[in-house]
Formats: structure tokens, sequence, C-alpha cells
């Protein structure tokens, strides 16, 4: 990785660790956001990639897609063998905690860059390579399952 | 996006927000392995690849080199099989808010170098969305895969009263189960696939399939349960009917899952081949420029002939989380892989 590199690094971090945090929360959030960094400016396509921000945004998401199966894997072996983690997430509430584990990643996506960045649906399938449909499904489940739980 | 954003989604976001952790610094990303995971399997599953490539008498076609993908040297005159299908999902489903009735459609396109153990799967969903995902090794159960775009999931879900949106199925899947697998599979894969024969029962009739071309009628049924959290088992009942092509009686021209739900509706699913030719072998359909490298789970050990029943015919397609999975309709029961 190179200097140029690390400079695209400083310019995105803090809103991909933010992103990143949206969809897999506070604990794998760095974690997600470093495999997934690393994982794309060291593949053979770096180089010519003419959006690298929306790449980034990408690779989190796909990233956060496969912890979450495997997460999902784990925490049943994890179920079945003993009691839960059952630690809370410092600033972050039990109850908006269980709302956001109800959302899909792609509509913890979705609502992320529709309200922190003020994405227009276009904007955001763009960005994250969604068909428009996808993302306006996505959008509304999130809105209507966060308003539902959460009012 | 001139959106007013509700108190709720407002909270959610803010506390998301205040619970973000730092970014690590910049040099400590220097020491991050790419896919550690990846990295661990990746030696003896290309060991092996190896052995079984050389003991097919294939040795030489493949290099692989590191995180590189393969690259065939294929001789002049190779060709590759060339399989279009088109898939639909159509819903009828009455939910608790409003009635859901669509349909929606992607095309399947599959490159198959089948000497050289590579496949390349194309969907095109009807929006135009498009996700391609390329194969070495195994179509099942691959060494190496490379994916671009994001998966074409075309869905018919349920609003409900309480908030929830229920899914009734997604597809098609990442790789798409196929028609005829079979004929994607090595020798030591092939005889643990089930066919229509071993599934479904035949219905002694020819009936034409979607593009009107008689087909010899196979069916099974399997009567199942949907789960939701927040409700008891939903019954649900599978119907999977093949049309096989009566002059050779093993191609499936097409295949229909019918799912219905007690008091809910119906959802269809239906693949119908298209094309299934052979073409020239084109090297740049397997070139991997601008994909990314996907996550590859280790081959299972097979079950020997006499051992337990058949295997499922397609391994890596997982079944949604919101089924049950002991009772998921759509491959026999004990076969399936969760998604998650």
């Amino acid at each position: 990785m190179s200097e140029l590199d690390g400079e695209v690094y400083a310019k995105h971090a803090d809103e991909l660790t933010r992103f990143a945090t949206t969809l897999v929360g506070p604990s794998d959030a760095e974690d997600v956001m470093a495999s997934a960094v690393v994982g794309a400016m060291r593949s053979v396509t770096w180089s010519e990639v003419r959006d690298p921000r929306a790449y980034l945004y990408r690779a989190v998401l796909n990233e956060a897609r496969m912890r979450q199966r495997a997460g999902v894997r784990r925490r049943r072996r994890e179920a079945a063998a003993a009691a839960p983690d059952t630690q809370p997430d410092s600033h972050l509430s039990m109850e908006v905690r269980d709302a956001v584990d109800r959302l899909s990643v792609r509509a913890r996506s979705v609502l992320h860059l529709a309200y922190w960045h003020d994405m227009t649906v276009e904007e955001i399938s763009r960005t994250l390579g969604l068909s428009r449909r996808s993302t306006e499904r996505a959008l509304t489940e999130a809105r209507r399952t966060l308003e539902e739980e959460l009012s | 996006m001139t959106t007013k954003w509700s108190a709720a989604v407002a909270r959610a976001m803010h506390e998301l927000e205040a619970a973000t952790p730092s970014a690590p610094p910049w040099e400590s990303m220097q020491l991050v392995p790419s896919h550690p995971e990846h990295s661990r399997r990746r030696a003896p599953l290309l060991v092996g690849a190896m052995v079984a490539l050389a003991a097919s008498g294939l040795a030489g076609l493949v290099v692989l080199r590191g995180d590189q993908p393969e690259r065939s040297s294929a001789p002049a005159g190779a060709t590759m099989h060339h399989v279009r299908v088109t898939y639909s999902l159509t819903s009828d489903l009455t939910c608790d808010e409003f009635p859901s009735a669509e349909t929606s459609t992607a095309e399947i396109e599959l490159f198959a170098d089948r000497a050289g153990r590579r496949w390349r799967t194309s969907v095109t969903a009807s929006d135009g969305a498009t996700a391609d995902l390329i194969l070495a090794g195994s179509y099942v159960y691959p060494t190496a895969r490379w994916e671009r775009g994001v998966a074409v999931e075309l869905s018919a879900s349920c609003p409900m009263q309480d908030g929830d949106n229920l899914l009734v199925w997604s597809g098609p899947t990442s790789p798409p189960s196929l028609l005829n697998v079979a004929a994607e599979l090595g020798s030591d894969e092939a005889p643990f696939v089930s066919t229509h024969g071993e599934l479904g029962v035949d219905l002694g009739r020819e009936e034409a399939d979607a593009l009107g071309r008689p087909g010899h009628l196979w069916e099974q049924r399997i009567d199942g349960f949907l789960t939701w959290p927040t409700d008891p088992q939903l019954p649900i009942t599978q119907v999977t009917r093949w049309w096989v092509d009566p002059a050779d009686g093993t191609t499936v021209l097409q295949r229909q899952f019918t799912y219905t739900l007690e008091g809910l509706g119906e959802v269809v699913e239906t693949e119908t081949l298209v094309e299934d030719g052979v073409v020239a072998l084109d090297e740049t359909v397997f070139a991997t420029d601008g994909f990314h490298p996907g996550e590859v789970e280790p081959r299972p050990s097979l079950p020997g002939p006499d051992g337990p029943g058949p295997l499922e015919t397609a391994p890596t397609t997982c079944a949604s989380d919101d089924l049950d999975l002991s009772q998921e309709p759509r491959w026999p029961a004990g076969t399936f892989t969760p998604c998650s």
C-alpha cells in the first residue's frame, strides 16, 4: 500500500468507521473497516478504481455482510454452548441495538447514506451498486422498522 | 435528499454515531492481513486442487499463484458451454397492510469451461442490476471465487401489521442453482447429486413449458413450516415441478417451485432454459479484472457410494434465515446449508 493510499485512508477513515458502526455495531466496526480497506487497497484492480470513496463504501458493505453471516453462525454456536455476552456497547441503548438488529445490513447501509450524507436514492444506488428499487425498499424497511420499534 | 426524519430514526443514528470507535491509524493498517481466514485455508486447498488436477490428467492447465486468479492456457479449438436461463419470481400474497402481487425477473447466464474447471455466472435483473461470479475448481465447492457487482436479490415479501417484513422467498442465489447441475460436476461429485428422478415422481404426462416446448413432467411435494420470530410456524407447501426434455429424458427444460403459505398466498419461482450450446472458449469471460475475491468454504468429505443419502445438488446454496432449516422445503431434509 502506497503513500497515496495513506492519503485516501486519512480522508475517508472516519466516515467509513461510522458506516461500519451502523452496519455491524461498535465492537466490530474497526475490524470490518480495516479488513475491507486493506482488502480493497491490496486488490489488483485498486489502481484502476475511479471513485475510491464509493469503492471503499462497497468494500465495507461486502465485508459487513460476510461478517454478519459468519457472526450469526458463531452466535448460534455460542448460544448452544453458553450464555450470550450481555455487555452492552457504550452509548448504545439496548433498545436501539435491538431495533437496528432487526434491519438487514443493506437497509442499514442505505439509511446511513441517506441520513448522514443526505444522498438521494440515485446516489445511494450508484455508491453501493444497488438497483434503485432495492434501495427504495431498503430505505422504507429501515424507516418503518425503526419507527415501529422506537416510537 | 430533503427528507424529514422521525425522532426514532434520528435517535438510532445519533446513538450509533456516539458509539463509533476511532478509526485505526494508517500505520496499523499495514499490518492487517487481507483475509486471515482465507490465507489459512488457501494453502491446503490449492495443494488439494493440484493433486486433484494431476490425478485427472489436467495438471499444467492451471497455474496457481498466490492471490492471482487461475490462468488457463486453453488449447486452440477449445470450447466452453454457454447456458442461458430466465428466472421469474411471482408473488400473490395477502399481506396485513396491502396485497403484494408482483413479478420480478432476471436472466442468468452460465459460461462453463468444464475441462478447465472454471465457471462464470452473470445475473441481470430486469432493472439492469448485474452480478458476476467466477468460480474455479468446482461449481458447488469452489476453491476460488471472484465477485463483481452486488448479488441480485429478487424477493417476495409481505409487510405485516407488527412492523415486520415477512420475507417469503428470495432468489436467485449466488451462485445460482442450475437446472442441470450434474453436467458441471466432477466425477467424484456427480454420483451424490439428486436429480428429478430421485427427488420427484413421474406424473406420466407432458406439458408445454413457458417457451411452448413439450416437457415430461416430474413433481415433488414437501410440506414444511416458515418460521417468524413473532408468530407460530406458518405452514408452507412447496411443489417442485420439472419439465424434462422427452428426447433424452434427462435435460431439464424448466423447473418451477410453488410455495403455498396457509392464509397468505402463493410465491412461484420459475427457471426456464433458453439456450444451452457450445461456443469457442473465450478467455476474457474468465478474466477477473474488476472482480474482488470472495469467500469459499472448505469442501466437506463426501459420503461413500454406500454411505448416507444423496448430497444436495447445490451445497453452496443457502436457506434463508427466516426459514426453519430443519424443515425448509427446497432441499432434502438434513442437507441445508444456512446462509448465516
